[in-house]
């Protein structure tokens, strides 16, 4: 229906040898206009809707999202080392409503048919769309690790997705005595934020160090490197000496089981570690709205076509964010931004019969704390090529190892970064 | 407050701390007969294409430069500013002549065609 513009629907009708005059039922449905129900409005789902409405207002866009306000992922680790407080990472969607005209529907979808082109929402009622976007982030896996279920959340926050479970973990930290243990399990690839279990560690090493000096932090860890580690583990030999010890997976860092009764987890070679605040950050998957819809495959994450962000399992949806398969692109709030806007453009042209834009390239920054005036940073240049984002070689990757003034800027600029990216999405 | 001071790169070309010898003042007064020039070569359809090139390869700056590339905090503003001096401190920046953190990793990922376009289209925002 909404593929004939009023152009092609006039010269139709001229074609006919009728008035438009004696088909106001046809110039109705012309004139109506496109629709897209964007679910969720994080990162990609947020930047997409204001993206989607600053390209062209004729095309009403609807964002199904059942919180009236989003806590960041990013920088929710400041929160939890005492440098933030929860306000300071929280947004509206007041802009989004108000200066861009999106309607925000506050329920959470609950099934996609992408035949009918519907959307069913936890009220009972069905939006239809003409394309829809489904950013839905990550879900725990909670069949992962044995013994961490939803209940052993609460003694063992993954604090993963921020907001309670970020406060929990917060108040456990507050609550341990001076010599405890601080015990995170950290979990294989690929996850949501790879920088974000050192920078957490990196954190919680800066309250402990200054105000539970005795204490320790062991790091169990399903993988053999993780990102950055060259520059976290200058960062923490400097800063937080003999404070912190990772264990990799050769070094039998692989939990297998969790047991928030006795505070202990266990690894794959049966090794018992206890914890008196354990960070359990488990495998996951993309978010639940994801797999309802068949927009994932086996591996639990969604395909995409990198030019238009569009599924490769169901027509006229595109993806965005944690919840792809996106090559060179981590799963990150910048990517997922970049990824947004790329989506909106490429929606946008959709419905004026245009192609997507010829050879976009998408970049993406992670920035991570470690103390005070000292960051570091990974970049990544990316182009689609074919169903992945590929890097273009020879850019990107991390900070200068031996460059210590960069620190204290990328410290600095780490700040402007979350200060723009978030002011951009939600404030604007 | 941040130790390194505002970087508004409209104003001086180059920070302080990047630039102990000034030089910065004899880029503005390039930079002014630049943009003089630039103005007569924006009507020609060549930089009108590059523009329209720039303006999709611009969505990369927006994250931490701003969303209108107004800058934000020590992240210096983009928009407006002479093509010719944009284009100049990105390819010494790509290069390692200039100082930079996290720019040269990514202006690695672009040729020079695309720093020329992004810079065209950053002079033609107003």
């Amino acid at each position: 229906m909404t593929q004939l513009t009023r152009r092609s629907t006039l010269q139709l009708l001229a074609g006919a040898g009728v008035s438009t005059l004696a088909a106001p039922h046809v110039v109705n449905a012309q004139a109506a206009q496109p629709r897209v129900v964007v679910i969720g409005g994080g990162w990609g789902g947020a930047t997409a809707a204001k993206h989607i409405r600053l390209l062209n207002r004729n095309i009403a866009v609807t964002l199904v999202e059942p919180k009236a306000q989003f806590i960041t992922c990013p920088y929710s680790n400041l929160v939890l080392g005492g440098w933030r407080e929860m306000p300071s990472i929280t947004f509206t969607y007041d802009a989004l409503r108000g200066r861009h005209g999106v309607t925000h529907v506050r329920e959470s979808a609950t099934a996609v048919d992408g035949s009918a082109k519907t959307v069913r929402l936890s009220n009972g009622q069905t939006l239809n769309y003409d394309r829809l976007v489904v950013s839905p982030g990550i879900q725990i896996n909670f069949q992962a690790i044995e013994g961490y279920n939803q209940a052993a959340t609460t003694r063992m926050p993954h604090a993963w997705e921020p907001g309670e479970q970020t406060l929990l973990l917060r108040r456990q930290l507050l609550a341990m005595p001076d010599g405890g243990v601080f015990l995170m399990s950290a979990p294989p690839n690929p996850f949501r934020c790879p920088p974000g279990p050192y920078e957490r560690v990196s954190m919680i090493a800066d309250y402990l160090k200054t105000n539970k000096p005795r204490s320790k932090i062991v790091i169990l860890d399903a993988k053999e490197t993780f990102s950055k580690q060259g520059l976290f583990t200058q960062g923490w030999n400097a800063l937080y000496p003999g404070l912190i010890e990772w264990r990799g997976r050769q070094a039998d860092g692989t939990v297998s089981r969790a047991d928030p009764a006795a505070m202990e987890l266990e690894t794959e070679l049966g090794t018992k570690v206890k914890g008196d605040v354990i960070n359990m950050v488990p495998p996951q998957r993309a978010g639940q709205i994801a797999i309802q819809a068949g927009l994932a495959n086996q591996s639990g994450w969604c395909p995409i076509n990198a030019s238009t962000m569009e599924s490769t399992l169901v027509r006229d949806v595109h993806v965005l964010g944690d919840a792809t398969i996106a090559g060179g692109l981590p799963k990150s709030g910048f990517a997922a931004n970049s990824m947004g806007m790329l989506a909106a453009k490429a929606i946008v042209a959709a419905f004026a019969g245009q192609q997507p834009p010829t050879d976009p390239v998408l970049v993406n920054t992670c920035y991570s704390h470690l103390g005070k005036d000292w960051a570091i940073s990974v970049a990544h240049v990316v182009r689609p090529a074919g169903n992945l984002f590929q890097e273009v070689q020879g850019s990107g990757g991390v900070s200068v190892l031996q460059d210590m003034e960069a620190r204290k800027r990328e410290s600095v600029y780490a700040d402007n970064w979350y200060e723009s990216m978030t002011t951009a999405i939600w404030k604007t | 407050m941040n130790g390194l001071g505002p970087v508004r790169l409209a104003h001086s070309p180059v920070s302080r701390r990047m630039d102990p010898k000034g030089e910065g003042n004899a880029m503005i007064r390039k930079g002014l007969a630049a943009a003089a020039l630039g103005a007569v070569l924006l009507s020609s359809p060549t930089v009108a294409q590059t523009v329209q090139r720039g303006e999709v390869v611009a969505y990369t700056c927006s994250g931490c430069h701003g969303a209108d590339y107004q800058g934000v905090g020590s992240v210096p503003l983009l928009r407006g500013r002479n093509a010719d001096e944009l284009n100049s401190i990105m390819v010494e920046m790509r290069g390692g002549q200039r100082y930079s953190t996290v720019m040269r990793r990514l202006l690695l990922g672009l040729n020079e065609d695309d720093i020329r376009a992004v810079s065209n289209y950053l002079a033609s925002l107003r």
